[in-house]
């Protein structure tokens, strides 16, 4: 099963994505920040990272960071899930190498294809 | 028993038997005592009961919170093929157990509902505001939006704003006129929300400045907007008032309106710095080529700050016609000059890299240090 | 018949010296609460979501000297790096650390030294070298090393190295809220007057439990000390602050954490090297360049408890921080002596200024004047006793109200500290500050007075 990790500080959206992609067969896992998004990813293996930008202790540009720069997990795709859809700050993280930039309010079966999107493309590549 | 006995006999005596024959300081002593006493007393009685309240009703609602969390997220989870009246019907009578006739549940509903409407869009949205609908829930807010009370008044402007009820438009566009700031701005976010045909209706007759806070937030609202009618903004750039002006320049620049460019021009010798900076900086985003001259033109009579603002400006627009003039501000004795100089030619590329060389070679030890500093990709700033 | 005019002269002049402090206290309370009321009704509609994800967010550097904190530096710049806000950078200033600070940051954020040319405005201890990360993820960082010159002197060196309009300065072990800078940069961008200083509440938060930089929760202290001065804290940010926002003034100490205007704290020289706290001076000095140039201006204090402190708990350092603070607002005084009741001042020089001179340097005098004067009394037994128990119970009934009026204005407002414990315990000690606490205050700042002379 594909192992998706969330890392998010809102109760409300990391639970609406919770349901929706468990019920679509994923295996969600969940972090409330960043510091607690980098120890998950630390100790286990993850398909794919869904994470917000601005969050409680560890920013998101951290956590894509310690992905990116890591060669263990530097091929996990990474969607950005941020309320600031500012050129600036969107540059900033694809240059830091997300794979995808999503920016709220956004909508839900939109993430689910973008998702899909880069499980098959991972599919193919291995 | 004993000292409680002498005690209130003490002040039995103090305030009651012997008040006539004190001094007067004490006389007062005593009541500004007495005052005390009880606000303190009031004090200690108003945390405590208050705090006994507050701990009751959190204990009820928190896993009715709980609950209402799960159950919104399990609605959102079917949106994407179905009809939203369908789904909403299906979850009603869920919904409707809940107990809607507490006034906090009602709240905490609502805040989840609009705060969720703010973070989907499409579908998932539709379905809250039909759930919203459906509930019932719009009859308080629409009967609110009659209050004398202001801040009853926003409350209900804001919650019909977050779930989209667009059919109290008239009522809102009303209030946009309000004496009172906090509802003006209120009411002009709701209206430019709500009212996607013509939402800048208000912009001709507003006397009163928008701050720089309201422009901001109105400028979010209306940039979010998927559905709105975009107007020339040249339009009100000669407005009286300098904050529409201003206001106004934020969207010339964000829709890139280029028929502005001669207006931005004329806004160049405007008495007001703040709208001569912004219209400065504007011409450099828009990179317009023919504004260049005019910049170099006003250059030498401008304030320090402007004259950066014009340097930077000639960086954007990088035409290569004002290198010659960039290479003569890059001796400016001033240091913000010379450094916004310097970046400016940098922006040229490769000609602006030949010149920085030039000048590196023949620029003594601080000259250097600055095209160093600024060469240097991990120095954003 | 002597005797008993000396007495009445001396209870008449202590009751209607307290009636004036009285007065000026509940002057406090009414227009603070005003001030306060307006506040929370205001912002009870706020949302600073705009402003998070704005183009058009003012771009703000938060300064941050640090001294020798090598076990915290790492988490305390990761902490500034979440703060909720789109268009800020960050300048670490490391002032002459004899221990691994700089060594910390530079492993761990992947510093580089970089050719950086600051516009030094400000004159400060040379700078050795300027850092930044080859990560991208903390472009936001610039760390500066620099020789020791002091935390006012470390905020100057910030102040050169900015590129930004407004600068956030915040003392090094200041734990700030997520939502700071959104909550100081809207009175900036709101008031149609020129702003050019904003400052918020500061709390105590030394037992609160806390995790890379940031403060999971806030309980009360569990000293006394700390006890005592969170509540200290209390009056004067709710009480004190508000008021003088509220008209526009000056206040007596400024905080931890201020946003200001750059351009006018650079052009009246940046922080002061020369007193002892630098807050306050520089809030007279930045009022006094504005007066100079005929700039309308504003002052504002938010009362948001933004910024976390660790108190001193132990008596030794309280003092010596207590007499650098009263040192400091007296050098102040003495410095800016030009601004008693001059009239080119306004309402600054002629009541604001004198007022806080009053209130910091009088006061205390009198207080040690009252008590010598009425032990001598009592010494010579020319006193009625009754009299002056009723006088003393009146005062310190009052004290004990203002207290519990500011832990009032708390409770409606922010509560810092909320659990039914932390209230119980909060109420029960005003009824012995007054006692232990206060007498101290008074001790401190005649000590800073009479260290001054020497």
């Amino acid at each position: 099963m594909t192992k998706v990790l969330i890392i998010e500080d809102e109760e409300l959206m990391i639970k609406a994505l919770e349901f929706r992609l468990k019920k679509d067969g994923y295996d969600v896992h969940l972090a409330r920040d960043g510091a607690q998004g980098i120890e998950k990813l630390n100790s286990d293996s993850f398909d794919l990272v869904i994470t917000d930008i601005m969050m409680p202790f560890v920013s998101g540009l951290e956590v894509v960071s310690h992905i990116k720069s890591n060669p263990m997990m530097k091929e996990t795709p990474v969607i950005v899930l941020s309320s600031i859809g500012l050129e600036r700050v969107v540059m900033e993280a694809f240059e830091l190498g997300v794979d995808d930039f999503i920016t709220k309010p956004f909508n839900l079966g939109e993430l689910v294809i973008r998702v899909k999107k880069f499980v098959r493309q991972k599919d193919v590549f291995n | 028993m004993g000292i409680e006995f002498s005690v209130s006999n003490y002040l039995h005596d103090l305030y009651i038997s012997r008040l006539s024959s004190h001094p007067l300081y004490i006389f007062l002593s005593l009541f500004i005592a007495l005052f005390c006493v009880i606000g303190i007393a009031e004090v200690l009685i108003y945390i405590f009961f208050r705090r006994g309240k507050e701990f009751y009703k959190r204990k009820r609602d928190a896993d009715l919170k709980e609950r209402i969390i799960t159950m919104l997220a399990n609605i959102l989870v079917f949106n994407d093929h179905d009809d939203p009246k369908v789904v909403v019907s299906h979850f009603l009578p869920r919904f409707s157990r809940l107990p809607l006739y507490r006034k906090s549940i009602r709240k905490i509903l609502v805040a989840e509902l609009s705060n969720n409407h703010a973070n989907f869009s499409g579908r998932s949205a539709e379905v809250l505001t039909e759930l919203y609908l459906q509930l019932n829930l719009d009859k308080r807010a629409r009967k609110n939006l009659n209050s004398r009370q202001w801040d009853k008044q926003i409350e209900a402007i804001r919650e019909l704003t977050e779930m989209s009820i667009k059919d109290e438009c008239d009522k809102v566009l009303k209030f946009t006129d309000a004496k009172h700031p906090q509802l003006r701005i209120e009411a002009q976010i709701a209206f430019v929300k709500l009212c996607a045909d013509n939402p800048f209706r208000f912009l001709d007759t507003v006397k009163e400045p928008i701050l720089d806070w309201h422009q901001l937030i109105l400028f979010e609202v209306i940039t979010k907007a998927e559905t709105m009618a975009r107007p020339r903004f040249a339009y009100w750039l000669n407005s009286a008032n300098d904050s529409v002006v201003s206001f106004c320049l934020k969207f010339v620049e964000y829709y890139q309106q280029f028929d502005a460019l001669p207006n931005l021009i004329y806004l160049l010798n405007h008495y007001n710095l703040k709208i001569r900076g912004a219209a400065i900086e504007i011409l450099g985003r828009m990179e317009a080529e023919m504004a260049e001259s005019h910049l170099v033109a006003v250059y030498p009579h401008q304030p320090q700050k402007i004259k950066e603002k014009i340097l930077n400006t000639l960086g954007l627009i990088a035409s290569g016609g004002c290198l010659s003039f960039l290479t003569s501000q890059a001796k400016s004795k001033e240091f913000p000059l010379r450094l916004a100089a310097l970046r400016a030619i940098k922006a040229h590329r490769k000609d602006g890299r030949e010149m920085l060389d030039t000048l590196y070679n023949e620029g003594v030890l601080q000259d250097r240090a600055i095209i160093k500093h600024i060469l240097d990709g991990r120095i954003k700033a | 018949m002597w005797v008993f005019t000396i007495e009445a002269i001396v209870n008449n002049s202590i009751f209607f010296y307290a009636l004036l402090l009285i007065l000026i206290c509940l002057g406090y309370v009414l227009i603070s609460s005003i001030e306060l009321g307006r506040y929370m009704r205001r912002n009870n509609y706020a949302s600073y979501r705009e402003l998070l994800i704005s183009r058009h967010a003012p771009c703000v550097s938060v300064i941050s000297p640090v001294a020798n904190i090598q076990d915290d530096v790492v988490d305390h710049v990761r902490a500034l790096l979440a703060l909720q806000y789109n268009n800020f950078d960050i300048i670490v200033v490391n002032d002459g650390s004899t221990d691994n600070t700089l060594q910390n940051l530079r492993d761990f954020y992947q510093l580089e030294a970089v050719d950086f040319v600051s516009y030094e405005q400000i004159k400060t201890q040379p700078v050795q070298a300027y850092y930044k990360s080859r990560n991208l993820a903390f472009s936001k960082l610039t760390v500066i090393d620099k020789a020791r010159g002091g935390e006012p002197d470390s905020l100057n060196a910030g102040l050169n190295a900015s590129q930004s309009d407004l600068v956030l300065c915040i003392e090094t072990h200041c734990v700030l809220d997520k939502n700071s800078l959104l909550k100081l940069v809207k009175p900036f961008l709101e008031e149609k007057t020129r702003v050019i200083a904003v400052g918020a509440a500061v709390h105590v938060a030394n037992s609160g439990g806390r995790h890379k930089g940031h403060l999971l929760s806030t309980s009360f202290p569990k000293k006394l000390l700390p006890a005592f001065q969170a509540i200290e804290y209390f009056k004067s940010y709710l009480l004190e602050r508000l008021t003088w926002s509220r008209l526009n003034g000056i206040h007596p100490i400024s905080g931890a954490v201020g946003l200001f205007d750059k351009e006018i704290l650079t052009e009246c020289g940046g922080y002061s090297t020369k007193t002892s706290k630098e807050g306050f001076e520089l809030m007279v000095r930045m009022s006094k360049y504005m007066h100079d140039n005929n700039l309308k201006y504003r002052t504002v204090y938010i009362p948001d408890p933004l910024c976390w402190i660790q108190a001193p708990a132990r008596f030794s350092a309280l003092s010596k921080q207590k007499n650098a603070w009263a040192r400091g607002n007296f050098q102040t005084f003495w410095l800016h002596r030009d601004l008693f009741f001059n009239r080119k001042y306004g309402s600054l020089g002629l009541i604001n200024f004198p007022f806080l001179f009053f209130l910091e340097g009088i006061i205390p005098l009198m207080k040690l004047l009252g008590v010598l004067v009425i032990s001598g009394l009592v010494f010579t037994g020319q006193v009625n006793r009754e009299y002056l128990g009723l006088l003393l119970a009146m005062i310190y009934l009052f004290a004990v109200f203002l207290s519990a009026v500011s832990v009032l204005f708390e409770e409606r407002s922010y509560r810092p500290y909320s659990s039914l414990r932390d209230i119980s315990k909060i109420l029960v000690l005003i009824f012995i500050a007054p006692l232990i606490y206060h007498p101290l205050t008074v001790y401190w700042k005649i000590a800073a007075l009479v260290r001054l002379r020497q």
